[in-house]
Parts: structure tokens; sequence; C-alpha cells
């Protein structure tokens, strides 16, 4: 059984204008590293309308690029991308298979698994390889405060999804290029099932998105008035950042659910986090904690917040935002 | 048609904390509830009876130990009209795979339902795996995150379903799962009378021989995964802190991350 399986898959996403999400070339470059320790190959599936631009997969580590050209319309065709994924992974017998742990990722790999009859580890945040040569998957669990160590011990291939925006994108400068293949499969009819009679995206556009913010300035139900969350906006506007929020704030309605970070909401890792009147709820930290420095604000000295926190602020957030954009306006005028 | 909604029992992980000087779980005193995108669940269920006349039967399942018979009882109490215990000693250990599979199981028992309503994700696995295994394993297909049911007859439905990026109206035939990843934040408290109907009401328990499992599929003996090793998430612990006094010092700090940063970009 296991003797047989061997190489590294990464199933890869697009976006809807046919473009790879950040999340595909994360996990190319972690199973690059994983094929590294291992020596093994890594092959990106990409199943698509279009062909892809692929020097920037093989530029990621991809030794091979298996291309499935989609005929389907559908955004989201979960019945026969998963069926389809599970034919590749048929063919190619790999030791892991990848996925990015977006929404949809979330929902394609379970039932690819269970095609395979394989185990699936979901959520995944790092990776070992053991003495056995088992892929070792981590994943948070119970709200963000565990991190659980998961193995596939008797099953082929071992599959897990990863947490976008936690594993980074190595990407070599160098001109490189590998194996190009295009497959096609006749999908049968108990795949087509499913209709996509509307689309809707909510996403203005990219540079307010906060999956693609390095510095995000979030607030907390402690943003108690509009103006201080517009104080909020123009702060991150200022240092060049995008604004966040918790959950609570979306329901208030202050803010839409595409800004919303935490379990329920976007996992993100950018360069600098600055929460402001945010408790630091379990959800709300399974959302941000691996950001590189965290900054918080709070005018409760036991807010939990802190405990993930790099430098805390004990104050009121209103004072706190007017003081900071004050020093940041002298410091521009005084050089 | 029946309707089935798969309810999971859960402890309250925003009342978990970490002993700091031990590393530890501190679970002692945190209350077991049904997982809330479970409730969302149950909520649209109970509104799509209200609203289209077929739906005979509102059935809660659940897998787990007998205390979690609790949450079926909630779920009746809640609008359900009765409750599926499935438990055995044999099914402990599960991974998603094989608690899907024993789910699956014991749904067939009750006369296939067309339309099975999960949560996105239960609180404490947290995997969100689930659901799609349950639609693989039954042969179904699987609307995940929705967040409206527009048209619901005998044959289909037309739902709206919430991604990262936007929406996306769906229709499929039914049978179908759907899982459910939002709702009214406001717990619902059910009459006296409700939680006196469903503390009245009969459970039906299906261990693995009612349920029909296969020996080799159920429990940690049918799971592909394991669990090896669980330790506290980090914690980073020292933080500098400063206050309405020394603010300017703490400015100082950000203002050499911002640098950093602006560094790395050019
Ligand atoms: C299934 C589930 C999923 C969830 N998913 C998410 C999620 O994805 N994201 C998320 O964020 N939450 C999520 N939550 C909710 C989470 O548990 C918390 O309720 C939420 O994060 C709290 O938001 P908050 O920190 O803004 O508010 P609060 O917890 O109310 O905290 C407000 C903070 O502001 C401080 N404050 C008050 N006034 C001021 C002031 N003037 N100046 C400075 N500070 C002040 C207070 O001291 C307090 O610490 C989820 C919960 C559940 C059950
Ligand atoms: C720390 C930790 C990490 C784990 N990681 C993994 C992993 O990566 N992969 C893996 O295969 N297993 C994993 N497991 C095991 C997994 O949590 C259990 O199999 C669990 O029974 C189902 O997973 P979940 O809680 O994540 O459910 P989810 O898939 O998140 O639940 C989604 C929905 O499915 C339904 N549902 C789920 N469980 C039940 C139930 N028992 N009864 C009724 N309805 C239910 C509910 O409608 C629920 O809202 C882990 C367990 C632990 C303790």
């Amino acid at each position: 059984m296991s003797e047989m399986n061997r190489g590294i898959v990464a199933v890869c996403e697009t976006d809807g204008n046919e473009k790879l999400k950040n999340v595909s070339f994360e996990i190319i470059s972690e199973g690059k590293r994983l094929a590294d320790i291992t020596g093994e190959k890594v092959t990106a599936v990409v199943m698509a309308e279009k062909k892809p631009e692929l020097s920037d997969i093989y530029a990621c580590g991809a030794d091979e690029i298996v291309f499935v050209r989609k005929v389907s319309s559908l955004l989201y065709d979960i019945e026969s991308e998963s069926w389809l994924a599970s034919k590749v992974i048929e063919k190619i017998k790999p030791s892991v298979v990848l996925f990015g742990a977006t929404d949809y990722g979330r929902i394609l790999a379970p039932k690819v698994a269970a095609i395979c009859r394989c185990g699936i580890t979901a959520d995944c945040t790092s990776f070992e390889i053991n003495e056995n040569k088992k892929l070792v998957q981590i994943r948070p669990a119970l709200g963000g405060n565990i991190l659980a160590h998961i193995i596939s011990p008797h099953t082929m291939p071992q599959m897990a999804s990863v947490r976008p925006s936690v594993l980074k994108k190595m990407k070599t400068e160098k001109e490189v290029t590998g194996h190009f293949v295009e497959v096609s499969f006749d999908i049968p009819e108990n795949r087509k099932k499913v209709k996509e009679l509307k689309r809707e995206s909510f996403e203005a556009n990219d540079d307010d998105k906060i999956e693609n913010g390095r510095i995000i300035v979030a607030a907390g139900s402690g943003v108690t008035s509009r103006e201080t969350l517009q104080l909020m906006n123009n702060f991150a506007k200022l240092i060049g950042g995008v604004s966040g929020c918790s959950r609570k704030l979306v329901e208030s309605g202050w803010m839409p659910h595409s800004k919303q970070v935490g379990q329920s909401g976007k996992t993100v890792s950018p360069d600098i986090y600055i929460a402001i009147g945010i408790s630091g709820a379990s959800q709300h930290l399974a959302g941000m904690k691996t950001s590189g420095k965290i900054i918080a604000v709070n005018n409760d000295a036991d807010a939990d917040i802190f405990s993930v926190a790099d430098i805390g602020f004990v104050m009121d957030g209103n004072l706190w935002l007017k003081e900071m954009m004050k020093f940041l306006e002298n410091r521009q005028n005084n050089g | 048609m029946k309707v089935a909604v798969l309810v999971k029992q859960v402890p309250r992980t925003d009342k978990i904390k970490i002993d700091k000087e031990s590393g530890t779980l501190i679970r002692k005193g945190v209350e077991s509830i049904l997982n809330p995108y479970c409730e969302y669940g149950l909520d649209l269920a109970v509104s799509l009876k209200k609203k289209y006349g077929i739906i005979e039967e509102i059935t809660a399942f659940t897998m787990g130990p007998p205390g979690a018979e609790l949450v079926l009882r909630r779920s009746i109490a809640l609008g359900a009209d009765k409750g599926v215990l499935l438990s055995d000693k044999a099914f402990s250990g599960a991974d998603c795979w094989a608690t899907a599979y024993t789910l699956s199981c014991g749904l067939k028992t009750m006369g296939n339902p067309k339309l099975i309503i999960c949560g996105k994700q239960a609180i404490d696995g947290d995997t969100a795996q689930v659901p799609g295994e349950i639609s693989e394993i039954s042969g179904m297909p699987v609307l995940p995150y929705v967040l409206d049911i527009l048209e619901l007859t005998e044959e289909k439905i037309v739902v709206v379903s919430e991604f990262e990026n936007g929406t996306v109206t769906l229709e499929t035939s039914l049978p179908a799962v759907v899982t459910v990843g939002s709702g009214s934040n406001i717990r619902r408290i059910p009459s006296v009378n409700d939680v006196l109907k469903a503390y009245e009401s009969e459970i039906v328990v299906l261990d693995k021989t009612k349920a029909g499992c296969n020996d080799t599929d159920i429990g940690l003996k049918g799971s592909p995964t394991r669990v090896v090793k669980i330790e506290p998430a980090f914690s980073k612990g020292d933080c500098e802190m400063f206050d309405d006094g020394n603010f300017n010092e703490g400015f100082e700090k950000i203002k050499v991350f911002l640098m950093e940063n602006n560094d790395e970009e050019n």
C-alpha cells in the first residue's frame, strides 16, 4: 500500500478571474520544502477554464503541472472537481496531497478524501516529517486553544488542507521550468446535479482586501463610536494598512463580513496587526495569531489579547488613535 | 418530506482557558452546549417547516456518548420532532471519516431523509470536514455555507451560499446535504412547555448493530487519522506594556516596526 505511493500533489485553486490564488503558491512552496526532505517530486494540479501562467508555478517549486480543463462554468464546482481531483490522484498515486483551506478547499478536500477513502486533516498551520517518514500534520483546534499533531498511519495518500497566509510562498528568481500535461475526463452525469443561478461578489478592490494587507488595523466592540471607527480607517490609510474587525462589529452592522478576522471570518497573517478594543476571544485569535508583530490597545489590562501581543497599550482606543496620528504627523513634519 | 438535522454536543470553547504556568487546558466548569452552527441549522429547518407545508418531520441526529442525549432534547425544545442518538463504545475515537460513516448509517435507518442539514463546523474539532464526507458516503451533492433557502419542493432546492469573496445561488435536486454557516446570534429560549415536551419525548438510541455499521469502519479502527499529540497553542506571553503615561515610548517602537516593514517592500 504505502510503498507504492510517491510524490506530493498540490491541488490549486483559481479565483473568479482564473488567476491562481495566493494559497496555491503557498502549498506548492510547502510541498517543495517537504519534497526536499523526502526526495519526492511536486505536482501542481490546476482545474480551470484557461491554462494558467506556468512560470510562477514552476518558480515556487513544482516539477510538474497537471492541467484539467474545466468545462462547467460554475465558480465552485464541488461535485465534479472533487471527482476530477480523485481521478488525478488515482493516476499519480502520491504520498501527500495538499489543498488550500479556503471556503472552497474546506468543502472540496473532505469529498476527495471520502472518494479516496483516506484521512483528511483540516486547516493545518505546519508540517513535519517524522522518523517513520510519515507526514505530521499540525492544526489548531478547540477554537484555537490547542495544536493537534495528526498522522495517517495506515492509509494513503496523506491528505491535508492548509490555512491561507500562514505558510510562506517561496519563489526562486531563477528561470525554471518543468513538465506539463493536460488531461481530460468525462464527468459522470451524477456529478452534474448542481447548477449555479447567480453570482455576486462583495469584494470591493484588491487593495482593500484584508487577506492582501501587510498591515491590518482591526476594530472590536471597544471602538464605541462611528467617529472612532472613522478615525481608525484614516489611521489605517495613513500607515498603508487595511482595516479589519472582530465579529461583534459585523454583528452591529458597522463593518462588512468580508472584513471579519477569526474562526468564522478570515485567517490573516500580516507583518503588523493592530487590534483596537478587541478582547482577544479564542475565535478571534485563531484568525490572526500568526501575524508578525501584534499591537493591542485595550482599556482593560487583563484582556486576553495582550497574551499574544508584542506591544500593549492599556488606554482608551479613541485617545490612542488621536495621539498616534499626532505622533506620526509630527514625525513627518520633523523629518 | 423528512428532514434531518445533525447536531453535536461541544464544550464552550470560548470559556476554555490555558493555565499560564503549567500550559494545560482548564476545562473544569466548562459547560457543554449545542454547537452554535448546528443550532443555526436547526433554526433554518424549523423556519422551513413553517414556510413550506411539505416537511412532515424534523429529526435531530447526534453521535456521541449517552450524555449527548441532552443536545437532542434541546433540539426538540427548539422545534425538532424527534431525536436519534447513535451511541456505542465501539464508536469512540472516531475521526471525521468514521463519524461521517456512522451518521450516514443512522440516516439510512430513518428511511433516507431528503434534506440533511449540518452546521458548517463544530467548534471543538473545528474541522468542517464531516458534512462533505457524509455527502460522498451517502451519494448526494453538498451545498455549503447556506445563508438562505429560496425554494424547496419535493424534487429540488435553491439556496444562497456564502463564500469568502461573495455569494452564489445554487440549485440541486434532492436528496442533498446542506451546511449552515451563520444565523442569529441570539440564542432562542424555548418556552417552559416546549422544554417539558422535550424531556418527555422518547429518544431513539442506535448502537452499531441497530445502525447497521461495519465493524471495521467505525471508531478508532475505522479512522484513517490519529491525533498523536496535543499541545496548548503558543502564547507569546512577553508583551511590553504601555499606558496613558508613557505611550510615546510605545509609539517609538511601532515606528520601528513600520519602518522595517517599508524597507522590506522596497
Ligand atoms: C462559533 C463562533 C465563531 C466565532 N467567530 C468569530 C470570528 O471569526 N471573529 C471574531 O472576532 N469573533 C468570533 N466569535 C465571537 C468571539 O467569541 C467574541 O465574542 C468576539 O471576538 C468579541 O469581539 P470583541 O473583542 O470586539 O468584543 P468584546 O469581547 O466585547 O471586547 C471588547 C473589548 O474592548 C475593550 N474596550 C472597551 N471599551 C474600550 C475603549 N474605550 N478603549 C479600548 N478598549 C475598550 C474591552 O476591555 C474589551 O476587551 C465567534 C464566536 C463563536 C461562538
Ligand atoms: C484536537 C483534535 C483535532 C482533530 N482533527 C481532526 C482532523 O484533522 N481530521 C479528522 O478526520 N478528525 C479530526 N479529529 C476528530 C474529529 O474532531 C471528530 O471526528 C469529530 O467527531 C468530528 O469532527 P468535528 O468536530 O471537526 O466536526 P465538523 O466536521 O466541524 O462538524 C460539522 C458538522 O457536522 C455535523 N457533525 C459532526 N460531528 C457530529 C456528531 N458527532 N454528531 C452529529 N453531527 C455531527 C454537525 O452538523 C456539525 O455542525 C480531531 C479531534 C481532536 C480532538
